[in-house]
């Protein structure tokens, strides 16, 4: 019993040591970010040599419970800089006031229309854009002889029947932001009238993005029915990166007139005790280092206009030209109103 | 003054609880009081009553619960009767076996599910039902079985003799000896049920809601931290009311095993527990073969990469390191606890000692991961991303099932053993460690099992903390399953197949360590 209660002992001291954070006064930053923030190892190691200041990354969960718990922990954040609140959410992380605001001088580098969201406050910086589009199964539509829907409207055809998967937009940030398209694309009068015609052609809602993606549509690794499903504009070079054998052509495509576009921002964390430092950590973000490395790590597009796309990601990443976008604060305004409304039209 | 009774070192030790009374106050009570005191409102509480969306996502937790319990003890009984009352010889291979479904991370048994049936696969109640019994049957096995294997056969014989059928046997001698056990194992499948999660997200599909996912989603999709903490509240009451109708009754206590060899049976009911036990298995092992082969498949025909990637391994071994010191956590104080129970004869401090460490079952995983966020923000407890603190609300969900395995086993010892060994000239302490821990050795090795491998499963408390790098098996499996490309779903599917492959290896290696403990003693 003795023996039993020392080992307990020594494996709590061991453990506890892992866990403590008592290293001495070496600037270290915490940066907090989403689960899927996965850069290349070692890409801070440029920002720590130039400026002695080394980079700890803590993973929060998804986007919603990143800002969630962002806002439960405002003025005593986790960490000191943000990575990743989108356009959907950052109206509700700015009211939660979990922002010190910073803009990084190179946004002088990026398109205007992505610098505009940040004003008039100025809170963040855009890291990173993206789009949520209809993906879409090519061999399904190719063994049957079907040409694969080219538009909106076209889901809702009898041809198209049973064939769509999306997400809950009360539960999934895939999901809002394609219920979001479909309301900058009909209108506030339009957009309910399409989702009774949506529904009435089968349409099916999961949860959330896992679920759709790899259980129910057809073409990545799942075997579902769907050869149609709510991703990402850059799924398919995703599914070629991560291939297994190597493929030259990925096994899905997106329908680039269907996409809702993505900006996500970074942002000191109200509270932090390193501010001078946490701007410096924004500046390299959004500089060409890091920029370059996101399209094939985290599979979203650079904002700074300075870096060029990998060839995987220019040929098969779709490049929507005009994507549907909705302002952050009107996004906030209405958003809990249009899932209650859409629930009813869609689910119940 | 000196009688034998007054020597036992544990007599009326309130004292033994007194660890676990820190450890649950702070880890437990502490941080879901800050989540209700930091948000709760009136209006809130009443908003679930009067909204109908709220209300008949109420109804629907409730009755799918319910169904689910009942199912999963009509499926859960006869198992138990052929794996607790029989001896041979896949036994112990088939109870580790239905073990592993209850420590499986729910999105997997999702997926394991839906790629049984592709082309007929639809999101509702049934699947989520199917599901539950699934996930759940450990749970009846183990309580009742554990039960069962005590009863003496003597009665039954005797009835039978005096042309007694085996259904009035049953209902007459067996279900009423059995019967705080049946409830026992009720009461917490209808718990789990009711506070499904990841099984209704992927099952269920958003037209159904539960409580949980309800809760998750107005605290993290929504923001709206008042109505989330409202049915939290909610969720509280059901499940205390539960616990309240169904709380244990003093049960005859039964020291002796008594299984029968399955070859004594007659030829037709040996036949037909053979085909029992092998539906068992099968039910059991499908899904996992079908993530096995799925795991080491590509799409060019067979690879082993999936399972060789370092990044599997490593958060193996952190799932291995923490499931270690929660599981020793959790026997230190669940012992405790136990011991204090079992050794008092207070029943006030019965109840109270009872509803402390029910807590953890009682509390839904999402509030538990908030309330750490919120109580823990702060110095000097500023305890966030701690690797610890992931063990230690591995050690809080476990601690309830350690302490329900070794109370009843505390409470069967037969105080007149440790009273002959102290007029013997046994010291006090010599006396309870040669009686006490002897029978104690059993129940401890199952609890710390049962303890490890809820530790390895465990995603929804731990997946809300934040974390410096260090991941376990099952929160890594989550993060691979939410990106898209094939290799990465695959590495999900082979990492959770490494997860159950431990789970089953753990259990049989308790089975037949306690096994071969009994016979060296016996010998």
């Amino acid at each position: 019993m003795k023996k039993f209660i020392v080992s307990i002992i020594c494996v709590a001291a061991v453990l506890s040591g892992c866990g403590g954070s008592n290293e001495p006064e070496t600037k270290k930053l915490t940066l907090l970010a989403y689960d899927s923030f996965t850069p290349t190892e070692g890409i801070f190691d440029e920002f720590t040599q130039e400026t002695g200041i080394s980079i700890e990354v803590i993973l929060g969960g998804d986007t919603g419970q990143l800002i969630s718990k962002a806002i439960l922990t405002s003025g005593n954040p986790e960490g000191d800089v943000l990575w990743g609140v989108d356009n959907t959410f950052l109206t509700r992380a700015v009211n939660g006031k979990v922002f010190s605001s910073y803009t990084s001088p190179q946004t002088k580098n990026m398109s205007d229309d992505v610098v505009a969201l940040t004003q008039p406050e100025g809170v963040v910086t855009p890291v990173d854009t993206g789009d949520v589009c209809i993906n879409y199964d090519k061999k399904w539509f190719a063994q049957r002889n079907i040409a694969p829907p080219q538009s909106l409207d076209d889901l809702a055809l009898p041809l198209y029947k049973d064939l769509l998967v999306v997400q809950n937009p009360a539960s999934s940030s895939p999901g809002l932001a394609f219920l979001l398209a479909t309301i900058s694309a009909y209108g506030e009068n339009g957009w309910e009238s399409y989702w009774k015609k949506l529904r009435a052609n089968g349409v099916k809602v999961v949860d959330g993005w896992t679920e759709a993606y790899t259980i129910e549509f057809s073409g990545s690794s799942g075997k579902g029915a769907r050869p149609l499903v709510v991703s990402y504009a850059s799924s398919p070079p995703a599914e070629v990166v991560y291939s297994d054998p190597p493929v030259n052509e990925p096994p899905t495509a997106v329908i680039d007139t269907t996409c809702f576009h993505q900006v996500e921002f970074a942002g000191i964390l109200r509270g932090s005790q390193n501010e001078k430092a946490a701007k410096l950590l924004i500046d390299y973000v959004a500089d060409t280092t890091f920029q370059s490395d996101l399209p094939l790590t985290l599979f979203v597009n650079p904002v700074n206009k300075n870096v060029s796309l990998p060839e995987v990601f220019t040929s098969f990443a779709a490049q929507p030209e005009k994507p549907y976008t909705m302002d952050p604060a009107a996004i906030e305004k209405n958003r809990a109103e249009w899932v209650d409304t859409w629930s009813s039209i869609a689910l119940r | 003054m000196n009688s034998p009774r007054h020597l036992h070192i544990f007599k009326n030790a309130p004292w033994l609880f007194v660890p676990s009374f820190i450890f649950l106050s702070v880890f437990v009570l502490w941080p879901t009081l800050v989540v209700l005191v930091e948000s709760i409102d009136q209006s809130s509480l009443t908003h679930v009553l009067s909204n109908s969306q709220l209300r008949q996502m109420l109804w629907f937790t409730t009755w799918q619960a319910f169904i689910s319990t009942i199912a999963t003890l009509a499926i859960g009984i006869p198992a138990a009767l052929v794996l607790s009352r029989y001896s041979f010889r896949a036994r112990q291979i088939i109870r580790a076996l239905t073990f592993v479904p209850f420590v499986l991370p729910t999105v997997v048994v999702g997926i394991a599910f839906s790629s049984l049936s592709p082309a007929s696969y639809q999101s509702g109640p049934t699947p989520l039902i199917l599901a539950h019994i699934y996930l759940n049957i450990a749970v009846v096995v183990r309580v009742v079985g554990s039960r069962w294997e005590k009863l003496p056969t003597a009665f039954n014989d005797n009835a039978a003799l005096l042309g007694a059928t085996p259904f009035t046997n049953f209902r007459t001698i067996t279900f009423p000896l059995l019967r705080s056990s049946i409830i026992g194992a009720g009461s917490i499948v209808f718990i789990f049920c009711f506070s499904t999660y990841g099984a209704a997200r992927v099952l269920a599909g958003p037209r159904f809601p539960t409580i949980e996912t309800e809760i998750y989603r107005y605290a993290f999709f929504l923001g709206n931290m008042p109505q989330a903490s409202a049915l939290v509240v909610w969720q509280l009451f059901v499940i205390l009311l539960v616990l309240a109708l169904t709380h244990r009754q003093k049960s005859i206590s039964l020291a002796q095993r008594n299984l029968m060899p399955l070859s004594s049976e007659r030829k037709t009911k040996r036949v037909y527990f053979s085909v029992a036990a092998t539906l068992v298995a099968v039910g059991t092992l499908l899904p996992i073969a079908i993530l096995f082969t799925d795991s080491l498949r590509s799409s060019q025909g067979f690879t082993f990469s999936y399972w060789a990637t370092s990044d599997m391994w490593t958060s193996f071994l952190t799932s291995l390191g923490i499931a270690l010191f929660a599981a020793m956590m959790a026997l230190l104080f669940g012992t405790g606890s136990a011991l204090a129970i079992a050794y008092s004869t207070r029943t006030r401090f019965h109840v109270f000692v009872q509803a402390l460490t029910s807590l953890p079952i009682v509390i839904s995983a999402v509030a538990l991961g908030l309330g750490y966020l919120l109580a823990f923000r702060s110095d000097p407890v500023n305890w966030r991303g701690s690797l610890w603190l992931i063990a230690v609300a591995h050690c809080a969900v476990a601690l309830p099932f350690v302490m329900r395995i070794i109370t009843p086993a505390a409470r069967e010892i037969q105080p007149e053993l440790r009273e002959n060994a102290l007029l013997l000239g046994a010291s006090p302490w010599e006396a309870w460690k040669s009686i006490d821990l002897r029978f104690l050795l059993r129940p401890l090795a199952i609890a710390a099992s049962f303890a490890f491998t809820i530790s390895l499963g465990e995603f929804g408390a731990s997946s809300l903390l934040t974390r410096h790098g260090h991941e376990t098996l099952a929160m890594r499996i989550g993060q691979l399953l939410s990106r898209p490309g094939e290799q990465l779903q695959k590495q999900a599917i082979a990492s959770a197949c490494l997860l159950a492959f431990s789970c089953i290896a753990i259990a049989l290696i308790v089975e037949y360590a306690v096994q071969f403990n009994r016979k060296k003693r016996t010998q």
